[in-house]
């Protein structure tokens, strides 16, 4: 597929795509962007050099790529739309065949024909609809709001369509409901709400930027089964960005993996992992990682380094019963970890995992049972741990961007984490920090980063870092790499592995995906409404999963993808 | 004299008014028993004169000066002040601030008064006469009548001075020498003051707006009195409106109406003045002076005074204990630059002891100039290591007191003192650390010399805050109060001068002028410099066209 | 309404969190105006008053009873909205203070008006059109005069508008004490003017600043992309989002208002609280100065505690809220 740091790469994917076997009867309904540079309006290199992609009617086309990839730009290109501070300084834009925007042919659409072309002929489903649906707004006005501005009035078809469609996308159409705010509805809820607004103007073309992120494995497999089913119903070309490479394999039709601005590898989906070329879509998969497949040995948890004779019991949890006022989550729920050993939690979200760790980590303080460290009991809460206690068990966040202070460098968040736990001045503090910032394998340059200017990947490495400026015995991760790339995500495993090997660290690993759990830890437990139904040995589980629910938690992380593919096709 | 012969003539012209509007209105004038009376001839020479004014009074009508409201209609004299209080008193003898002053002079009459040249003359009194010895004093007054109709009698000022010992009130301490028992009405007309020791400035010590006469029954809460204008209503700290006296005894009011409002900014009384919102700004800055200069129908009307701001140097701290060091600070004041530079012109240059328009005030002694190396050489002779150095306290207590207190502390500096002026607000300045200040600027003067004397120099004076103590001062002063003889009295007085020239404890660098801007409608203006306020708050001389 | 409960409580608690500040307030000036330096009797005796007559006065105006017994008897008073009786005049608080109160709340309370129209009317013009005429303007504008002190912004009004070319208005507040302030309004203009241009930067600057950075919101590049005309984005996608935000910038103009209107006062004459305050400090007529503060204060936490309770029902998040949620 050539050489990735040529440009003509791109344009070459791009080509081949276009007049690829899948779309080579590329329909005169077919939406397209041809030729687009999007750059920086004040100068710099463009973010996106003459790129070329195209969608058919009733078909997915899913976009992946990294962080700062290109890929949301290219999606929002169909809108004819740039983010703050970028704009679209070249090309065309194609609608169901019609060009709307063509800068050499000099069609530049008016602010009014570009408001009536969004929402009705090509819509925008976004990232996380808990804040991008209007917060004053109940889902009924914010969908009567969508319907006035492309000229229906009629309440009664208000009402109508909004029936339609929330039957379509499985919701409950009733008063009460459609009153609701939007703070007032679960995430798939929600995201239900946007893709029904999406389709209310049964568009040509719809574009999904990470409409899953943030959402657990269930709800995201509902939710992609549903954009399935509304692009063939309402027979319409969807744009579907996403980090997740496995994701797309299960979805889109054709994926096109953006790199760096550029395009380089765009194939069908079921001829994506065999026939996949280019270098960085290689390791993109190899760094995928499954449960159908050998993994190779060196990305295999590391054996214990202490003998079995030396090996210690560090965190013991007794009959622990988490509740939420009355409503029991967890049921008295027994383990216990060894020292420098790792365990992984897998369940899907509402299992109880979450809620596990975090009474381990004293952040959830209403339970019943004893949570033991090296032997000693913890308090249920956090206050009224000792220094040495809250030392001993750290908690990583899903989130690092929630997790960090915005307005704090990298550093000084370190810094006063050393200083508190550890007493150090100020000056010794800051020398300890350039030592965690490169144990966690960033340079001590990011000290002075503020977090806005690091990536995800990054971000997470400052929140272990400052897990580990305490020098905890245990160490809590709660899925610390979902909202990572595939590529970030392994190297944090590495990361991980690498601690706790010197360190001697205990992990307990909180993930919903069995393929994360082969690669982290040898020993797993899979929680299933708040029980453990299965634990034992990783490997040995995959291999031989005795509880449905097991198994169904490792079909989903299969790449064998046949499945799915029937699934989608039936 | 020409500001005397001025004033004549317009009592003279208002007189005639009066005489015409009562005239015309068919009241037949008084039984003209005052002028049966014979006139004593007082100390001073202004009887003549003052006996035309009370002409004027015994012609008045019988009503009351101020319950024709109705009539009022005409002209309202509008004059701005600087800060009326919502301490401002309505009972003259409590008056302690600026607004209880202006009230006082407005509403009410004292016995006697400084005049337009600084000379004590009577003012509600026809005459003010010594006994044998200065420990009595016979006081006839003037045919004159309170706002109600009532006519003012000897009673009245007997009341009066019971009152200030009855109740306690101010002037029972700086006048507490009357035997306030053995005070008598000789008559009607006539009271009889007896002292308990020799007081030959006893008509100067009434001249104190505190002094003002009061009706028997008097009612703060509704005062009446006998001055030019009648009490209309006070806003406290905002306005003052009165209404005026059309029965006055002296200079009748021109105006039907006097409303005084009180500005805090005199950039605000300026701009008000030149937008015509009042017809007179009472007390104006120097700095201002220009904006007036520039605007076609307004003047500035100035007259010198013995107000001054002066540097009081404390002889219980260091190192003002030492009678060098005082005089060296007394070089090093350039007293024209603050004349220039502080006041714009608008004042004269003080020698070091106070009262310029005191009969008594010795010109003798040669002008203080400023002369720095000669102030070094005495601090250096007295065997100071340069700088010395001097804590300054000040206050805001006029307006230009800190731009004052700022100067000296750059002049002084040529002759060797290094002087750290501290600048405190009002009520701190006055507060407990009063007369603990090495040096301090304080605002004094608009007194006759032997009442400075009383107040700040003497040994036991109550505000002599530099605790300077001179007993060849004290004797002089002792003898000089019961000296009848006027040339005798003064040749005490030139001793006791040079005593304060020489080894004195205040730095008297300037007297101040005071600065009158108003609209070119209102004329009427006198100096007062030995009076306190706008042409001695003598508002109701101010004529509008 | 099935959530009635937790709106009450919710407007329950501001109004406590309300009370507890006003109480903390009340301490703080209490005992910050008994620290004043300076002497009350002797402001009051004046300088020829005698040590016996100045402690006379200080037993007569209960300043030698204990300190803590003082600030009960005066909280309790307050509570009573009595204010107590003046140091220097010896005559009732409040019936010093009741024109006063009236002259500066009437300028206030108009200039508040305007205040909230402009910080909202030009907010929302200038946010129609980033970088355009009107937002250039504004912010030019706005950022001049937030660089010049308070009475600056006076002399200059009165510069201007009264005694320089044009002589439009007063450059003095001399309202006559007979009538209220209201009866003549001519002499209101400038102040209120002032008072307008001192407040509505602030607002208009922090009001522009949320709608922009609303208008940047995912909601916002949601209903963008969903063909919402720029108009209607701006009143029902952005204005709604930022109006709890925003109120609290619309409370906080109240004490920029009030600050404002002590220089105002000074500067135009004005009998108002704000001279009345500046004069009784000079006195040292604490229970004065105890009396105006309170009421500032009272005003003050009385506009934070309406801007949360309206900012609170504002939001769909707080308004649907129930129990236990």
């Amino acid at each position: 597929m050539g050489d990735p740091q040529n440009g003509m790469a791109g344009v070459q994917a791009a080509e081949s795509l276009k007049t690829g076997g899948a779309t080579s009867s590329a329909s005169a309904a077919s939406s397209a962007v041809e030729d687009l540079e999007v750059a920086l309006k004040h100068g710099g290199a463009p973010i996106l050099k003459s790129l070329a992609c195209r969608v058919e009617p009733g078909e997915i086309l899913g976009l992946a790529g990294e962080t700062g990839s290109g890929k949301t730009t290219l999606a929002l290109a169909f809108l004819c739309y740039a983010s703050p501070g970028l704009s679209i300084a070249r090309g065309s834009v194609l609608i169901s065949g019609r060009k709307v925007l063509d800068t050499a042919a000099g069609i530049a659409p008016a602010k009014e024909a570009l408001r009536a072309l969004r929402g009705n002929e090509v819509s925008y489903v976004p990232q996380d609809p808990g804040s991008a649906l209007p917060p004053n707004m109940s889902i009924k006005e914010g969908f009567a709001s969508v319907m006035k501005a492309h000229g229906i009035d009629d309440k009664a078809e208000h009402a109508r369509r909004m029936e339609s469609l929330f039957e379509t996308v499985g919701l409950a159409f009733d008063e009460v409901f459609v009153r609701r705010y939007p703070h007032q509805l679960s995430g798939g809820q929600q995201q239900r709400v946007a893709i029904a607004i999406a389709f209310a103007h049964a568009p040509k073309l719809v574009v999904m930027d990470e409409p899953t992120t943030g959402l657990d494995a269930t709800t995201t497999q509902k939710v992609i089964g549903l954009v399935r089913r509304m692009s063939r119903q309402f027979h319409a070309s969807v744009v579907f960005v996403s980090h997740d490479l496995r994701l797309l394999l299960s979805l889109a039709d054709r994926i096109a993996v953006l790199h760096y601005g550029e395009i380089v590898e765009a194939l069908p989906a079921q001829d994506f992992v065999p026939q996949a070329a280019h270098p960085y879509t290689r390791r993109l998969i190899q760094a995928l990682p499954r449960t159908d497949e050998p993994v190779q040995e060196e990305k295999l948890p590391p054996k214990l380094s202490i003998p079995e004779a030396e090996r210690v019991e560090v965190l013991r949890v007794e009959g622990l019963t988490a509740a939420y006022g009355k409503n029991a989550v967890t049921h008295a729920l027994d383990f216990s970890i060894e020292r420098g050993s790792c365990l992984a939690f897998v369940g899907e979200s509402g299992s109880g995992k979450t809620t596990t760790a975090r009474c381990i980590a004293g952040i959830h303080g209403d339970y019943e049972g004893r949570v033991f460290v090296e032997g000693a009991e913890l308090p249920p809460r956090l206050v009224q741990r000792s220094l040495r206690q809250r030392q001993s068990v750290q908690y990583v966040f899903q989130n690092p961007t929630a997790a960090l202070n915005p307005r704090r460098t990298a550093g000084s968040s370190l810094v006063a984490a050393i200083r508190s736990y550890q007493g150090l001045n100020r000056k010794a503090a800051w020398e300890h920090a350039a030592v965690l910032i490169e144990d966690v394998g960033l340079h001590r340059n990011h000290l002075h980063a503020l977090p806005h200017q690091l990536s995800g990947g990054q971000k997470q490495r400052i929140c272990l870092a400052r897990a580990l400026a305490a020098q905890p015995t245990v160490l809590v991760c709660d899925e610390v790499t979902s909202s990572l790339d595939v590529i970030v995500q392994s190297e944090i495993i590495d990361l991980l592995h690498r601690l706790q090997h010197e360190r001697n660290l205990t992990v307990l690993f909180i993930t919903h995906d069995f393929g994360l759990a082969r690669i982290i830890s040898v020993e797993t437990m899979v929680l299933f409404e708040g029980r453990i139904v299965e634990s034992g040995p990783t490997a040995q589980l995959i291999e031989h999963p005795q509880h449905p629910y097991t198994q169904s938690l490792i079909e989903s992380t299969s790449l064998s993808g046949a499945r799915l593919g029937d699934q989608r096709r039936s | 004299m020409s500001d005397r012969v001025k004033q004549g003539n317009t009592s003279t012209e208002d007189m005639q008014k009066n005489i015409s509007a009562s005239t015309s209105e068919g009241t037949v004038p008084r039984a003209q028993k005052g002028t049966t009376k014979p006139l004593n001839i007082s100390r001073r020479t202004f009887a003549g004169l003052t006996a035309t004014a009370a002409l004027t009074a015994l012609s008045g009508i019988a009503l009351a000066g101020c319950q024709g409201t109705g009539e009022k209609g005409g002209s309202t004299l509008r004059i701005g002040v600087a800060s009326l209080s919502d301490v401002d008193a309505l009972d003259p003898a409590s008056a302690s601030t600026t607004g209880g002053y202006i009230f006082a002079n407005q509403v009410f009459d004292t016995l006697t008064a400084y005049d337009t040249t600084g000379v004590c003359a009577p003012r509600l009194a026809e005459s003010i006469v010594q006994g044998a010895e200065a420990d009595t004093w016979t006081v006839t007054l003037k045919d004159a009548k309170w706002h109600n109709g009532d006519l003012v009698t000897a009673d009245d000022v007997v009341y009066t001075v019971q009152r200030w010992f009855d109740e306690q009130l101010p002037p029972s301490e700086s006048l507490s020498y009357i035997d306030a028992a053995a005070t008598t009405a000789l008559d009607e007309k006539t009271v009889q003051f007896t002292l308990s020791q020799k007081v030959v400035l006893f008509p100067e010590a009434l001249t104190s707006p505190l002094c003002g006469i009061v009706p028997q029954g008097f009612d703060p809460q509704a005062p009446v009195g006998s001055g030019p204008f009648c009490y209309d209503m006070v806003d406290p700290g905002v306005q003052m409106v009165f209404t005026a006296n059309k029965d006055y005894w002296g200079v009748v009011p021109q105006a039907g109406e006097l409303v005084i409002t009180s500005f805090t900014d005199t950039n605000a009384e300026a701009s008000a003045l030149i937008a015509g919102q009042i017809d007179v700004a009472a007390n104006f800055d120097s700095t201002l002076v220009s904006l007036i200069e520039g605007a076609e129908g307004y003047e500035i009307f100035d007259y010198p005074t013995s107000g001054a701001l002066t540097w009081a140097m404390n002889c219980f701290k260091e190192p003002f204990a030492d009678p060098a060091v005082r005089q060296a600070l007394r070089l090093a004041v350039d007293r024209q630059e603050i004349v220039d530079n502080v006041y714009g012109g608008y004042a004269t240059i003080g020698n070091d002891f106070w009262s310029p328009f005191d009969p008594h005030y010795t010109t003798s002694l040669p002008q203080r100039a400023y002369d720095p190396e000669a102030a070094k050489k005495l601090l250096e002779d007295a065997g100071y290591d340069l700088p010395v150095k001097v804590d300054l306290w000040g206050a805001p207590n006029q307006p230009t007191s800190d731009r004052q207190n700022e100067i000296i502390v750059e002049q002084a500096k040529a002759a060797g003192f290094e002087i750290e002026f501290h600048k405190v607000d009002m009520a701190t300045f006055y507060g407990e650390a009063y007369g603990t200040y090495p040096l301090s600027l304080s605002y004094w003067g608009y007194l006759g010399i032997f009442e400075q004397a009383a107040m700040t120099i003497t040994k036991d004076a109550p505000y002599n805050s530099t605790h300077w103590s001179d007993s060849e001062y004290d004797a002089l002063y002792q003898q000089a109060i019961q000296t009848a003889g006027f040339n005798e009295r003064k040749a005490l007085v030139e001793k006791m001068q040079a005593i304060e020239y020489e080894r004195g404890s205040y730095v008297v660098p300037i007297f101040i002028n005071t600065l009158v801007a108003h609209s070119s409608k209102v004329g009427g203006f006198m100096p007062y410099p030995n009076t306190d306020g706008a042409l001695g708050y003598n508002f109701n001389l101010l004529t509008i066209s | 309404m099935k959530n009635a409960g937790y709106v009450a409580r919710q407007i329950a608690r501001r109004l406590a969190t309300g009370i507890a500040m006003l109480f903390v307030v009340s301490i703080i000036v209490f005992f910050c105006t008994q620290a004043l330096p300076g002497d009350i009797a002797r402001q009051v005796l004046g300088q020829n008053a005698t040590p016996e007559q100045l402690a006379n006065l200080r037993v007569q105006l209960g300043l030698d009873r204990p300190i803590l017994v003082q600030y009960a008897q005066w909280l309790w008073g307050m509570l009573q909205l009595d204010p107590g009786v003046s140091l220097a005049s010896r005559t009732p608080v409040a019936s010093l203070i009741a024109s006063r109160l009236t002259n500066s709340l009437t300028i206030v309370g108009i200039a508040f008006v305007f205040v909230v129209v402009l910080g909202y009317g030009l907010g929302i013009l200038a946010c129609r059109k980033p970088g355009g005429i009107v937002d250039t303007v504004v912010s030019g504008i706005d950022h001049f005069i937030l660089s010049l002190p308070e009475f600056v912004v006076g002399i200059i009004v009165i510069t201007l508008l009264a005694v320089g070319a044009l002589r439009l208005f007063p450059p003095a507040s001399i309202i006559d004490s007979r009538y209220p302030a209201w009866q003549q309004p001519e002499l209101l203009v400038l102040p209120v003017l002032c008072l307008v241009l001192v407040a509505t930067p602030h607002v208009l600057e922090s009001i522009r600043t949320l709608l922009r950075e609303e208008l940047e919101s995912p909601a916002v590049v949601w209903a963008r992309l969903s063909g919402i005309g720029e108009g209607r984005i701006l009143m029902r996608y952005a204005l709604p989002n930022i109006l709890a935000p925003s109120l609290q910038v619309v409370a906080a103009s109240v004490n920029f208002l009030l600050g404002g209107m002590v220089a105002v006062e000074t500067v135009f004459a004005f009998p108002g609280i704000g001279s009345a305050l500046v004069s009784a400090v000079s006195t040292r007529d604490i229970v004065t100065v105890q009396a105006i503060a309170m009421f500032i204060a009272v005003v003050m936490v009385v506009a934070l505690m309406v801007a949360d309770i309206i900012g609170d029902m504002s939001m769909a998040r707080v308004r649907t809220k129930e129990d236990g949620q």
